[in-house]
């Protein structure tokens, strides 16, 4: 990340920014138009640094580079049901990632510290964006 | 009183009870524990009371090892040393400093923390930051002001230590009158050590050989000598003396000038909030730096470091608004090669932490934050001072310089961000990023590194009880000769993460007491 990144992640934070779910994934049928919509995005707005991160993390983990494979080891790992309703998966996914780092699940991407879970959600996401791939 | 060492007759004796080798922060704390004193106490100092560039060129070297900031220019060689750009950073060492760490060669002191206190307190008052204990507890601040909030991290794993600010005090301004107003204190500038003299069996000092510039030399004799020049020309002159030891003074063993020690301090990572927070106690700001004189830094447990087999680093934390990092010029490149350059390049730094202009009244809400890391550098005895072939004007050999860092460095700076980022995910903060030249594979050495130092020097005259592993005693004391000693910090073992000024300041004034108690 650059100094112009930087300062353009540190305003997002600062301005509490969220993006409005119609931008993500118009096609996408549930679960993975909640699993594909890593929360790490209304951090850093920036869909382009979301899609790097998840292509690092594919690059990294030859066994998960298909949306199926990874959306499974996301529900697999939270013991989530794929027929859950959105807000209960997204309050799920939640507690999975801040239990991932208590839990020392945690990858580097390019320099980012993320759970297994949010770095997954942003491989998940650099599929199913093509337009940003 | 005060003479100038050049107006005396070619030759002349100087005889005294202690004589106090360069008057910097550890050189003046102890002279003036023993103002007004019975005790006739001789203080040497090789510059006057303003910077002279021939005299700053004495301190010219050569850095053979990994790049680093010009010699002449990282220390001031007049009356007060380098207080006169010092940025007032004050800081205890940490209880697990002192320890002897399996996973860190070489590291634990023969004295521990409880051992400093007392002292400790008194150094705050010689560099006059408060006394009151509770501000060094990141609790006490948190109570003071909702704006000054500790982060909500797990304490056993990321706590957050506390810095105080001198004002900072210019030991060269402050300290002078007292100095030369003390009856019994007598201050010779112009006066430079150039060699020690010890008896036959050299077992003891007999006498110093000061020069000047203008061509004259001058003797001095006194029961105790204490070489307090900084770590760098104290290792100097004890292997310059060598006409009686061919190896030099103390080293016997080939330590004295080994584990020459720095901080490593560089912008290391990013921290994004996920909401703005009152991060006021971690700010370097106007308000921290001049009206509370003080701020928090994020810091791995003990326990965090030993399981993770690394050194001691902290982060501090700095936002947009704020002190950039390439503010601080610290950056080797372009560090100016003269003492005038350096200050030049500060002024404008104290300027705007003294004009408001980084008052948090001006910033905006913040959550996104740069960090510095100021790490504790492994003790390695390839780090060394080393005597060059040139010689200097007083025909002193000039200083080549071999600084090394290790693999434990390395790791050490990468596991302390992932560490922290790590917490801060736990605790639903926000996301660190570790920046990119950390994650190269040489990253001290590489084209994009941004890893610099603090002007910190340490090591190079060791304490250590054992004459095999240590050039000083716990005392002080040069192993094998009776009456010579080392102030400052040359004689720490190990580096912390604390900026080194308090800690020497408290470890003079304890010398001082052990030579009153033998005196």
């Amino acid at each position: 990340m650059d100094r112009r990144q930087f300062i353009q992640f540190a305003a997002a934070g600062a301005a509490g920014i969220g993006l409005s779910g119609a931008v993500w994934l118009p096609s996408a049928e549930p679960p993975l138009s909640v699993l594909g919509r890593p929360a790490l995005l209304r951090l850093l707005n920036s869909p382009g640094e979301i899609t790097a991160i998840g292509k690092a993390f594919r690059a990294e983990h030859p066994t998960e580079r298909t949306a199926d494979a990874i959306a499974s080891a996301i529900l697999t790992d939270a013991q989530l049901s794929s027929n859950l309703p959105k807000p209960a998966m997204r309050e799920a996914l939640w507690r999975q990632i801040r239990q991932d780092f208590a839990d020392h699940r945690t990858v580097r991407l390019r320099g980012w510290i993320l759970s297994v879970t949010e770095a997954r959600q942003c491989a998940l996401y650099s599929i199913l964006s093509p337009s940003l791939s | 009183m005060h003479i100038d060492a050049n107006t005396l007759d070619d030759e002349t004796l100087i005889e005294g009870d202690i004589c106090i080798v360069g008057a910097g922060a550890a050189g003046i704390s102890m002279a003036l524990e023993w103002a007004n004193s019975s005790h006739r106490v001789i203080l040497l100092e090789g510059g006057g009371f303003e910077v002279e560039t021939e005299l700053q060129d004495l301190y010219r070297g050569e850095n053979i090892g990994r790049k680093y900031f010009p010699l002449q220019s990282s220390r001031l060689h007049y009356f007060g040393g380098t207080t006169g750009h010092w940025g007032g950073f004050c800081a205890r060492f940490d209880p697990w400093d002192f320890e002897q760490r399996e996973w860190v060669p070489h590291s634990g002191w023969p004295i521990d923390l409880d051992d400093l206190k007392p002292f400790y307190d008194r150094a705050q008052t010689v560099v006059e930051i408060d006394t009151a204990p509770e501000r060094w507890e990141s609790g006490y601040w948190n109570d003071q002001a909702p704006n000054l909030a500790v982060l909500p991290l797990d304490a056993s794993k990321v706590w957050t230590k506390m810095w105080q600010f001198s004002a900072p005090t210019r030991f060269g301004m402050h300290y002078r009158e007292p100095v030369v107003a003390s009856s019994n204190i007598h201050l010779y500038t112009h006066a430079n050590v150039c060699d020690i003299k010890t008896n036959e069996a050299v077992s003891a000092v007999d006498e110093l050989e000061i020069r000047c510039l203008n061509g004259k030399s001058h003797r001095v004799r006194a029961r105790y000598v204490v070489l307090a020049c900084g770590a760098i020309q104290n290792a100097r002159m004890l292997l310059a003396s060598n006409r009686q030891a061919p190896k030099g003074l103390g080293n016997d063993r080939d330590l004295v000038g080994r584990f020459f020690m720095e901080h490593i301090e560089a912008p290391s990572a990013y921290l994004i909030l996920a909401e703005p927070g009152p991060m006021s106690l971690y700010h370097l700001s106007e308000e921290s730096y001049v009206d509370r004189k003080a701020r928090g830094e994020l810091v791995l447990s003990n326990e965090q470091q030993r399981e993770h087999q690394i050194l001691n680093c902290s982060a501090d934390l700095r936002a947009e608004g704020e002190i950039k990092p390439e503010d601080l010029a610290n950056r080797i490149d372009t560090y100016p090669k003269t003492a005038q350059g350096v200050q030049e390049m500060l002024a404008p730094i104290f300027e705007a932490l003294d004009s408001g202009a980084l008052s948090e009244a001006n910033l905006p809400p913040l959550a996104g934050f740069s960090m510095q890391c100021r790490s504790e550098t492994a003790p390695n005895p390839a780090s060394r001072v080393m005597l060059g072939e040139e010689k200097d004007a007083l025909d002193v050999p000039r200083v080549k310089l071999d600084w090394q860092l290790t693999e434990l460095d390395k790791r050490t700076l990468l596991k302390t961000f992932e560490v922290i980022g790590t917490e801060v995910g736990r605790a639903g903060l926000g996301r660190l990023q570790v920046m990119e030249w950390l994650l190269d594979d040489d990253p001290f050495g590489g084209p994009e590194s941004l890893a610099a130092a603090g002007w910190h020097h340490m090591g190079t005259a060791r304490m250590n009880d054992d004459p095999q592993q240590g050039v000083v005693d716990a005392n002080c004391k040069i192993h094998g000769l009776a009456n010579l000693y080392v102030a400052g910090s040359a004689v720490f073992p190990t580096s912390g993460t604390a900026n080194p000024t308090l800690t020497l300041i408290a470890m003079s004034l304890r010398l001082s007491d052990h030579l009153k108690k033998i005196a």
